[in-house]
């Protein structure tokens, strides 16, 4: 069931009734309501994924009760315990919970590797076997489960925060299987924390009007990007990588800013209908876009685009690699040999390349997606790398660094650099990326016109009016935030009177609905469901 | 402590560790700047911290620090 049908309005309205409609005795219960959605919203998508996530949810949770006897052993150690043998006994008890938490991963990332890596890895096996002319390994092509990796980071997540004693487990296997399965978040995220989606998701929630009145604006303003910006958006981009090969020159550029502007709609709208939706219910989730675009360098970019899975990644793989006694000697060798700044520099470049292939991967077994990785992690290093120098020389220049129209170039060239990322995303294989990339700047004899494509002229005005209004919210939104404002503009909408607030939110209505792409099989899936 | 504070010194020399209490918190110390601050320390004292020690109120200020580098050290 996709958040943008009409059966995803009536099932979220008759939830939301549901849940709120609960007598004032029972509304401890509330979870239940969101259990039993959630069981029927992810069984729409298939009863055997439902089976696979319930198992793998189960393994997860048995193994983390044994994580939590641990902690709470390690509790009455540490009774009267000074500082130091404190420190002491949690390292040993964490060795013994390192053992559950092995048993548990290797569970949740075999699984996820057996759906979504099996057939690539056996196909380039067959590849090399082909070469040395043996015999051939039949590929099985697996469905993947529905979210099936957001919810199994979702999972590592929550056992690295149960290994680290950060957390509780959960005690009631239905709990847990309502925060792995909530319906707003395990499709596409964001990749939460136990810590703060699971306390609001056992708590009473009595209706409240303004909660609700600001997640439905969040929820249209998603419904705006998704409908009228991204899927008008994809029927041109389609087209144009569907058969690079009949296509040369400029145009690719065109498709690339184009597929950039597409999917941070199509992700990015996604967010914000499931944030709205959850809101609704009374459960905040973690915010996973900064207006991106704005970003100066593509280090920032990173931290503004799909912020929970840059975080994951940050704090399970980036740290624990970069101090891992090799990488400890490394850096210490590194500075020793070019100075702090620059040996530190150099010395992430191993740690940095490691979270943008396993990054890449995580999108999907393909070398389209291994190969974005290795692109972002290379220009991450040089980034990382030519920072300080290039600031020794803008200042030898008397750049002025700090004028906006400086920030407008470094906001451009970051955004372009994400353009032939996206090239390399996009294409059917990797030649087919080489071939767009390469072209992009070529003469072409081939005139093209708007009739060439499937988008109408009045189709593109309506593109451009809506991304000129999606910049220019943004940029107040910018604004907002540098100059530390308090509230958002939905905080702003919900002071005023009822005639505007109706106004704003009708008009957004309309607009999806007259120049919306929805109805039985129009539009595009998300972009990031496939993940 | 005087020992300690001339090593984050090496490594940041623009920051006033002496005063900041919310090194992290305000953006003073990177991530990359506490890789470097943790392997000058295994170099150092020999002391290695585990990556999920990693978080704001270990690193945001010297004190902080040279406390966990001391807890560390005992074991």
């Amino acid at each position: 069931m996709s958040v943008v049908s009409y059966g995803f309005l009536v099932f979220f309205v008759l939830v939301c009734f549901v849940y709120y409609a609960l007598p004032k005795n029972l509304q401890k219960l509330q979870w239940i309501v969101i259990l039993a959605a959630s069981l029927i919203f992810y069984a729409s998508a298939g009863v055997f994924y439902l089976g696979i996530v319930t198992i793998t949810a189960g393994i997860v949770y048995i193994c983390s009760l044994f994580m939590q006897k641990n902690l709470d052993q390690q509790e009455q150690l540490l009774e009267g315990a000074d500082r130091r043998s404190a420190r002491k006994i949690k390292n040993e008890m964490k060795q013994k919970r390192k053992r559950m938490l092995t048993v548990a991963l290797c569970a949740v990332i075999g699984i996820l590797i057996v759906f979504k890596g099996s057939s690539f890895l056996i196909e380039n096996i067959n590849m090399l076997l082909w070469h040395m002319d043996h015999g051939i390994i039949p590929v099985w092509k697996l469905a993947a489960p529905l979210g099936i990796s957001f919810y199994s980071f979702m999972m590592i997540s929550y056992l690295m925060d149960l290994y680290h004693g950060k957390i509780h487990a959960q005690q009631n296997f239905l709990k847990y299987l309502t925060y792995v399965l909530y319906f707003p978040h395990i499709t596409q995220g964001p990749i939460g924390r136990y810590e703060s989606t699971g306390k609001e998701l056992f708590v009473e929630h009595a209706f409240c009007y303004s909660v609700i009145k600001k997640g439905l604006y969040l929820m249209v303003w998603g419904y705006f990007k998704k409908l009228v910006i991204a899927d008008r958006l994809s029927a041109f981009v389609t087209a144009v990588i569907g058969s690079a090969g009949n296509y040369e020159g400029y145009i690719f550029l065109i498709a690339g800013i184009l597929y950039s502007i597409q999917i941070y709609c199509d992700f990015s709208g996604c967010m914000d209908i499931i944030r709205g939706a959850s809101e609704c219910l009374g459960i905040t989730l973690k915010e996973n876009f900064k207006r991106p675009y704005f970003s100066k360098t593509l280090p920032e970019f990173w931290r503004r685009w799909h912020i929970s899975l840059g975080e994951f990644f940050r704090e399970n793989v980036f740290y624990p690699v970069s101090t891992s006694q090799v990488f400890l000697k490394w850096n210490t060798a590194a500075r020793k040999r070019f100075g702090n700044e620059l040996g530190r520099n150099i010395a992430s470049v191993m740690p940095i390349l490691c979270v943008w292939v396993l990054t890449g991967v995580w999108h999907g077994a393909n070398w389209n997606y291994i190969g974005w990785g290795i692109y972002h992690g290379i220009l991450i290093c040089l980034s990382t790398i030519f920072e300080q120098p290039l600031m020794a020389v803008n200042t030898r220049l008397k750049i002025p660094t700090e004028h906006i129209l400086f920030k407008i170039f470094q906001m451009l060239r970051t955004f372009f650099l994400c353009v032939v990322g996206r090239l390399i995303f996009l294409g059917n294989g990797l030649s087919d990326s080489f071939h767009m990339i390469s072209s992009m700047f070529k003469r072409t004899q081939t005139v093209y016109t708007v009739e060439s494509f499937p988008l109408t002229v009045n189709e593109w005005c309506v593109v451009l009016i809506c991304v000129i209004f999606l910049s220019g919210v943004s940029v107040v939104q910018e604004i907002m935030e540098k100059k530390q404002a308090e509230m958002t503009i939905r905080d702003w909408l919900d002071k005023q009177n009822v005639l505007l607030q109706m106004g704003v939110v009708l008009t957004g209505i309309l607009v999806i609905l007259c120049f919306g792409v929805y109805g039985q099989g129009a539009g595009a899936a998300f972009i990031y469901e496939q993940f | 402590m005087e020992e300690f504070l001339k090593l984050l010194k090496k490594i940041k020399p623009n920051v006033d560790f002496t005063k900041e209490q919310a090194l992290v918190d305000d953006g003073l110390l990177e991530s990359l700047d506490i890789i470097s601050i943790i392997s000058e320390v295994a170099e150092v004292y020999g002391v290695l911290i585990p990556s999920d020690e990693i978080i704001p109120d270990n690193f945001n200020s010297a004190e902080a620090m040279y406390e966990l580098i001391e807890d560390f050290k005992e074991n």
